[in-house]
């Protein structure tokens, strides 16, 4: 085909480089309020594109995800309270726990299939969630586990917390996009397509899995434990299934196919929500139709269609290729794996 | 020993209502080979219906008012699978089973939203089927759920009755062992999947209208009733009628002797639904068949 | 190739999408902005509304006070649950109460001759929405002063914001101890503290004469709270045969738990349970014969007063009592008949104790900032802190403050704590009686029924 292939990932760059910009001169015109919602929308940000990983590229469909962020942050917040762990330790030490956590999950799960697995994870959220509301004595359960501002009580601001949001949301995503445009990505897309025919070609399933678990799960652990030393207050609340319905159906609805797409979709689904609070409950139902309808007509989800609209008709079939016709072409290194 | 049947008793009432629903849910995953993340939303949409027909038109027969929601539940599910699930089948789709997770939760998602915010957060109850409780000598039940448990016997009955012998029965569980087969012998795959769901669907939903009267209703009802069908078909065997039957006994057992029995009654309710999961997610992981499943061709 | 034009188009696209997304927060334009009080002095004396506009002084600010708008409203915040998990019933009433009382106080004339706006923020019963409401209202919205919020859970990490911004706040329904005994000078509470309040239900059951006692309460920080000062108080009035059981309010079926307790039937049986499971708890125990019973009572939450209970409940709620935060109707005055009658009127409803309690706190704020004479916090606290108002619940006023601090001996939760609130023990007597009707049967110096009326 005479259509330049590079077209789509020079677009793609300057697109990221233009909203990195504009990410980081927003706080000069907004209000604290504002970055506020912003800060949560990262935070959202990365748990859908994390999700999208592990569901889009991996095909994992985990409904565990909120999980392995609640683990962060509590853990986190736990140690802080009886141990007096300094915020950033303990966020390193919540990233660990979430990663062995996915660890031992990733690995329970690997034969199982989509409705097995999502049954599975929801079990497992779901025990997580009973256990820190009943521990109550220890976690604080629905009154809430204080923790201890990222930048101490003294910072009122929010801007450093803006920054280290974006910051974090922006390093994990260069990390998981070079992963998934790495051998791996293509490792992992070949076993979603096909997991009989790419063990057939030698990849190691079980290690591409497991290690897609780790990743992403270490992500929402990362997540929950930054989400947990700014809003400096958690509860059970945080991992209900509903939440959890929240991510994917953003990661869905931006493109469960695209990192980037999936992290959009999460900053555009959270501002909306707050922009549309007055309508209340009728916001979530236009999501949940919105899902849906994405679901049925735009597997691809909505973020990746609007940028090909943007740059004019490039057919569908080009952007896919990014993948098939990649693995054509390294079919042959497949034996290096 | 007094304790103990009347908790035996309670838990026996209990479960056949839970058989039930998950009946529904097992017959949806027999056929279609999918599991309905909404079946909760269709309870709860099977009690609001229940209590707005009895609400307008106050002379209204209960029963008839479960059947009619009954109905229009069907209706709604075969209106889903029509125009969500169908297209799976018809290979316009890709990844069917992950789409199949999806589109359920999105659903469930969608509904129980809706519900919010159509019929408002407050708790409603329609009307009693029968006023009162009823002595059954080792322990008092309320007639509303005893009129409940009845009735769902009587419907697993017929249903039961309907899949071993009716024509539609028969090329349900045809479609249910392979499907091609069934196609080649005349049978209709596509249509098998429409009824299976709007059947399932719809005993989830009478359940709910059943229940309503004892438990009240309010948007996100149906939450914990879905876990538990998941839970029942799992153990029972995904897929297997027989097995759905006994899981949702042995599950309205196990919750009963559980919150009676827990050692730590200060505890004790918050984790009965944990351990419920614990031994759902163990069943899972090792033996995914249940106690009656059979691999599917 | 990638064409300009087609940069240009992306570049709009998300220029666009944040400039709309700030254009839709209001910015300050000057952050520094405060009016002095010199100026506000003048205001007073000349009784002009519009010279605060002219007379800016731009002065530096410390980070934690908060900015002061001039303009022509006075701004004050609300807050309480709209939506679940919260208790959204009781929010809901709270917030139409609170706008009430705003409207009438405009209908008069106003606060210091300006109208006053009210912005009513959902916390949906989280703390964490709760402290990003309320940091909200004070450094976006600017309010002068907060009112209202219902969870303790909620109110307990807004305190905080409240204080750090040093922002005067009325809370009117929320119960813990510590809201108070934290003793920051801008929190004051007209609700009863859970010791107070369980200690009503606690002499009543002394009163009565009961022995054994059962209590299934919600697996929330209310329940716990709620739990551990009820044993605690009737173990000191030597009633130590007490069993606590705690349940998610979810909980569908309480039946495994209640043939438990049937076992060995108590002689009152608790439903501290809010929400659906209220009347849940309640037709479960009626149906297995346990309570309502002779040998058996049965105490109910306080969600037992609104009108759905009977709707839910159906003949079981006959002679379920329950504590009621608010004025029972033998014991009105003028105002709350007033406002009983126009909050029915207006809300086509009932109002129950909450949104009395809510009506109250915002009157309560008004008023103080009217006799502060300023917007200026520090006024505004003097100013409640020496407030004697009538409210619909009964008269007003404040024990402990600044110039009388808590002795040594009194709780320390009676700091800026309304020391008589209004808790009685109502029962229901009649099968589908109004809340209204029914008698209050404690205290006994109030009551106008029989203490406790069997089945």
């Amino acid at each position: 085909m005479k259509i330049n292939r590079r077209f789509p990932f020079q677009a793609k760059w300057i697109l990221a480089g233009v909203a990195l910009v504009v990410a980081l001169l927003a706080p000069l015109a907004l209000e604290s309020y504002w970055l506020h919602v912003f800060i949560i929308a990262y935070f959202y940000a990365l748990l859908a594109s994390s999700w999208a990983l592990l569901a889009g590229y991996a095909g994992q469909f985990s409904f565990g995800h909120m999980a392995f962020m609640a683990i962060g942050g509590y853990t986190s917040g736990l140690l802080g309270r009886y141990f007096n762990t300094p915020p950033l330790l303990g966020i390193l030490l919540g990233t660990l726990l979430a990663g062995i956590t996915g660890l031992t999950i990733g690995g329970l799960v690997l034969r199982f299939k989509a409705s097995y697995l999502a049954l599975f994870t929801i079990a497992f959220s779901e025990i997580l969630r009973m256990v820190i509301k009943g521990e109550s004595g220890i976690t604080r359960g629905d009154q809430g586990l204080s923790v201890a501002p990222l930048f101490g009580t003294e910072v009122i601001s929010r801007l450093p917390y803006y920054y280290t949001m974006l910051a974090v949301l922006v390093i994990c995503l260069i990390l998981m996009y070079w992963l998934a445009n790495s051998r791996v990505g293509l490792f992992l897309r070949a076993i979603r397509e096909d997991e009989e025919a790419a063990a057939a070609r030698g990849v190691d399933v079980v290690k591409f899995k497991v290690l897609t678990f780790v990743v992403t799960s270490m992500i929402a652990g990362l997540a929950g434990g930054f989400f947990a030393h700014y809003i400096t207050i958690l509860t059970p609340n945080i991992l209900i299934i509903p939440q959890m319905g929240l991510v994917i159906a953003m990661a869905i609805i931006g493109g469960v196919e695209s990192l980037i797409a999936a992290a959009v979709g999460g900053v555009i689904i959270q501002i909306s929500l707050e922009w549309l609070r007055q309508f209340e409950a009728w916001r979530l139902v236009i999501f949940g139709a919105l899902l849906i309808l994405t679901l049925r007509f735009a597997r691809d989800g909505l973020v990746t269609p609007l940028l090909q609209r943007i740059f004019g008709t490039a057919p569908k079939a080009e952007l896919r290729t990014d993948v098939s016709s990649n693995a054509a072409k390294e079919e042959v290194n497949l034996d290096e794996a | 020993m007094q304790y103990f049947m009347a908790l035996a008793t309670t838990g026996l009432i209990m479960g056949i209502i839970y058989a039930l629903m998950a009946l529904g849910l097992t017959l949806i995953f027999s056929i279609l080979n999918v599991i309905n993340f909404a079946h909760g939303e269709f309870y709860m949409l099977g009690g609001y219906f229940s209590y707005f027909l009895l609400t307008w038109f106050t002379g209204l027969n209960p029963f008839i008012a479960v059947l009619v929601s009954g109905l229009m539940v069907a209706l709604i599910g075969l209106i889903f699978e029509y125009f969500f699930l169908r297209p799976m089948h018809l290979g316009r789709i890709e990844r069917p089973p992950e789409y199949a997770v999806l589109i359920t939760f999105g659903l469930s998602f969608f509904l129980q939203n809706l519900a919010l915010a159509v019929f408002g957060p407050y708790p409603h109850r329609p009307p009693s089927f029968f006023s009162g409780a009823v002595d059954l000598g080792i322990t008092r039940v309320s007639a509303d759920r005893l009129t409940a448990s009845v009735l769902s016997l009587v419907l697993m009955a017929l249903l039961l009755l309907l899949i071993n012998k009716t024509w539609i029965g028969k090329a349900l569980q045809a479609v249910s062992q392979n499907k091609d087969a069934a196609a080649v012998v005349g049978i209709n795959p596509l249509r098998m999947n429409t009824i299976a769901f709007a059947l399932g669907v719809g005993l989830a939903s009478i359940a709910g209208a059943l229940l309503a009267p004892s438990f009240s209703i309010v948007p996100d009802v149906g939450a914990v009733p879905s876990i538990r069908s998941y839970v029942i078909i799992v153990l029972g065997g995904m897929g297997s009628l027989p097995g759905s039957i006994l899981g949702g006994i042995l599950i309205g057992l196990v919750e009963s002797f559980g919150a009676g029995y827990f050692p730590d009654p200060s505890r004790g309710l918050t984790y009965k639904t944990a351990f419920g999961l614990v031994i759902f997610a163990l069943v899972l992981l090792f033996k995914p068949t249940g106690f009656f499943g059979r691999r599917r061709s | 190739m990638c064409t300009p034009k087609r940069l240009l188009g992306l570049l709009v696209v998300f220029a666009v999408f944040v400039l709309t997304a700030s254009a839709c927060a209001p910015t300050t334009i000057v952050e520094t902005v405060v009016v002095t009080h010199e100026v506000e002095k003048e205001v007073i004396v000349t009784q002009e509304v519009q010279v605060e506009k002219e007379v800016i002084v731009t002065v530096e600010v410390p980070a934690a006070e908060p900015e002061m708008p001039e303009g022509d409203t006075i701004l004050i915040g609300g807050v309480g649950p709209l939506s679940a998990p919260g208790s959204f019933q009781a929010g809901t009433e709270m917030r139409n109460a609170t706008e009430m009382a705003v409207d009438e106080i405009n209908d008069a004339g106003g606060v210091l001759g300006k109208q006053v706006e009210l912005i009513f923020g959902d916390t949906e019963g989280l703390p964490e929405r709760g402290t990003a409401v309320v940091e909200r209202l004070i450094t976006q919205n600017h309010v002068v002063g907060l009112t209202g919020e219902y969870h303790s859970g909620v109110g307990l990490t807004e305190i905080e914001v409240a204080h750090k911004y040093g922002v005067p706040f009325v809370q009117a329904e929320t119960w813990a101890d510590e809201i108070t005994s934290s003793g920051y000078p801008e929190i004051f509470r007209i609700a009863p503290s859970i010791d107070f309040y369980s200690s009503i239900a606690v002499n009543y059951i002394a009163e009565v004469g009961w022995q054994k006692i059962v209590f299934v309460v919600e697996d929330s920080d209310y329940g716990h709270l709620q739990a551990e000062a009820w044993t605690d108080q009737l173990a000191a009035k030597g009633i130590t045969d007490v069993q606590v059981y705690f349940a998610d309010p979810d909980t569908e079926d309480f039946t495994p738990i209640l043939q438990r307790i049937q076992q060995d039937p108590p002689d009152m049986l608790a439903g501290v349970i809010t929400g659906i499971g209220n009347s849940r708890m309640l037709r479960q125990a009626c149906d297995l014969g346990l309570a309502p019973t002779t040998e058996t009572a049965y105490y109910g939450s306080v969600d037992s007063q609104y009108p759905e209970f009977w709707e839910n409940v159906g003949d079981c709620g006959q002679y379920v009592f329950y504590t009621y935060v608010g004025l029972p109707e033998s014991l009105w005055n003028d105002k709350t008949g007033t406002f009983m009658a126009d909050y029915e009127t207006r809300y086509k409803q009932a109002p129950g104790g909450s949104a009395m309690a809510a009506y109250d706190a915002t009157y309560i704020l008004l008023n103080a900032i009217e006799e502060a004479g300023s917007t200026d916090s520090q006024a505004i606290i003097a100013a409640l802190e020496g407030i004697q108002f009538t409210g619909v619940m009964g008269d007003f006023w404040f024990k402990y403050t600044a110039d009388n601090p808590v002795p040594e001996g009194e709780p320390a939760w009676m700091w800026h704590q309304w020391p008589t609130p209004n808790t009685y023990i109502i029962q229901y007597t009649e099968v589908n009686q109004a809340a209204g009707d029914a008698p209050v049967v404690f205290p006994l110096e109030r009551a106008n029924g029989p203490v406790y009326t069997s089945p």
